[in-house]
């Protein structure tokens, strides 16, 4: 317990400590909203709601803040935990190997990523209502904000502990986050109602904010859905985490004396 | 009877032997340098006696725990140097800093201990990273060329730590360059060609 409170304590810190990240988020949040929603007219879009099946007539303008903040969550969470993570990889090894249980280290980075996105999509979510005065459930607006960020939180992960050039990392987090987001847009997209938008990451997360900002409706499915998908990145990101600080040979260590063999069985027979 | 017995290792990367079976061993109270050209495999000698790399082929005892600085400082450059303390001591299990604290004014760095390491000079990130090694008082010390970015007072700092833990019964294996510190070892292990060519007490 005493491990894990320490990794999660300094794992707070690391994020918090992402300054460039969090001027990204101060300025181009309401920047983004602004720009976006200036240009964008009120006119009735069709929009495919899942939930229902039905196509709702939502307001252009509204809609488009939705996919305005879903796209900037996705960039700025995307890059500060890929950054985090590839900065950190050696030195959380170097913990690992120190003897900080890996288990309770990936629990408490998964709780710091949990927190950390709820607390940056409860602020988008704010800023959102400077330009949109009156969405029908905000709980439900942040939810499908929320869901969206643990999950590109989770790839960002996933991509910092794979992805060994940083240029790199921030090129494929950008690409995949533009591609998603924009072609659930019908503004941006005519074919954003198709059903192949389903398979995409963001797909839920825009269901479950188009619900609370148009519909009564509570989109429970949809908040399946997004968790199913951030579970399932998360659950590969900390696989990779786990066996990334794994140690490179066995050693077993006693008073006595330890006996660790560097090489592999198979490669003394070969 | 030995802390540290290497027996045999090898290591290989497709067609290329950096290592071609490497013998030695180190005693208690025992201070070892490991010397070579560049390319000679001293690093990756260290890193598979600390565990940190697979060898091809070979077998590593110790007897007790390893403390691995590295060549490069790996810290993280958001905590401070009080953090590095208390997260390390809390994943070694230590029940307090004290020890990682001495090592601190021994190497005279407690003006820093509030600093976060990304604001902190090279050779004061070094001596972080040696302190991170060292503060559990492990029974074998593999330092890989842990005094780079030393200005010549800290320097001579660093080899009267070595020469307490030294004293204090460790086996302390550090990879040198210096023709003149040679004179400070006990043992001197002239790697080359992936071999120890030379073994010089």
């Amino acid at each position: 317990m005493r491990q894990y409170l320490a990794a999660l304590k300094f794992s707070f810190k690391e994020q918090l400590s992402n300054r460039f990240a969090f001027g990204l988020l101060l300025v181009f949040v309401p920047l983004w909203y602004w720009v976006l929603g200036m240009i964008t007219p009120s006119d009735a879009v069709a929009f495919r709601f899942r939930p229902t099946g039905a196509m709702l007539q939502a307001n252009g303008h509204n809609l488009v803040l939705i996919t305005a903040g879903l796209n900037v969550l996705s960039m700025i969470l995307g890059f500060m935990f890929f950054h985090s993570a590839h900065r950190s990889l050696d030195f959380d090894r170097r913990l690992t190997r120190a003897g900080l249980d890996r288990f309770g280290f990936m629990m408490a980075k998964a709780s710091a990523l949990a927190v950390t996105t709820g607390l940056i999509a409860l602020y988008t979510t704010a800023v959102l209502i400077g330009f949109w005065h009156h969405p029908h459930s905000l709980v439900e607006l942040w939810l499908g904000f929320w869901m969206l960020s643990l999950i590109y939180a989770s790839i960002g992960l996933l991509l910092g502990l794979l992805v060994n050039n940083e240029l790199v990392g921030f090129f494929i987090v950008i690409m995949v986050s533009m591609m998603d987001t924009f072609l659930q847009n019908p503004i941006g997209n005519p074919a954003a109602n198709k059903a192949f938008l389903s398979y995409l990451p963001s797909y839920s997360s825009m269901q479950l904010s188009v619900a609370g900002g148009f519909t009564d409706r509570f989109a429970g499915s949809q908040l399946l859905l997004g968790l199913a998908w951030f579970a399932g990145i998360l659950l590969v990101a900390l696989s990779v985490f786990y066996l990334r600080t794994q140690r490179k040979s066995s050693v077993l260590q006693t008073p006595e004396g330890a006996t660790h063999r560097p090489s592999a069985p198979a490669a003394n027979q070969a | 009877m030995a802390l540290l017995q290497a027996s045999d290792i090898q290591k290989h990367y497709r067609h290329n032997h950096v290592l071609r079976g490497v013998n030695f061993s180190v005693e208690p109270g025992t201070l070892v340098g490991v010397v070579g050209e560049n390319g000679s495999g001293k690093s990756t000698l260290l890193k598979i006696l600390a565990g940190e790399l697979q060898a091809s082929a070979g077998r590593v005892t110790v007897s007790g725990s390893v403390g691995y600085c590295p060549q490069q400082p790996v810290v993280n450059e958001s905590l401070t140097i009080r953090e590095h303390l208390d997260y390390f001591a809390t994943a070694y299990g230590l029940a307090d800093t004290s020890y990682g604290e001495h090592l601190i004014d021994e190497l005279h760095y407690r003006k820093f201990l509030h600093e976060r390491a990304g604001n902190l000079s090279g050779g004061t990130r070094q001596k972080l990273n040696l302190t991170l090694a060292l503060m559990r008082q492990p029974a074998v010390l593999l330092l890989d060329e842990p005094y780079q970015g030393f200005d010549w007072e800290t320097y001579l700092h660093f080899w009267d730590v070595v020469e307490e833990e030294k004293r204090s019964g460790k086996a302390v294996v550090v990879i040198s360059h210096l023709i003149f510190e040679q004179k400070k070892f006990d043992h001197i292990l002239h790697l080359k060609d992936g071999q120890i060519k030379e073994d010089r007490a």
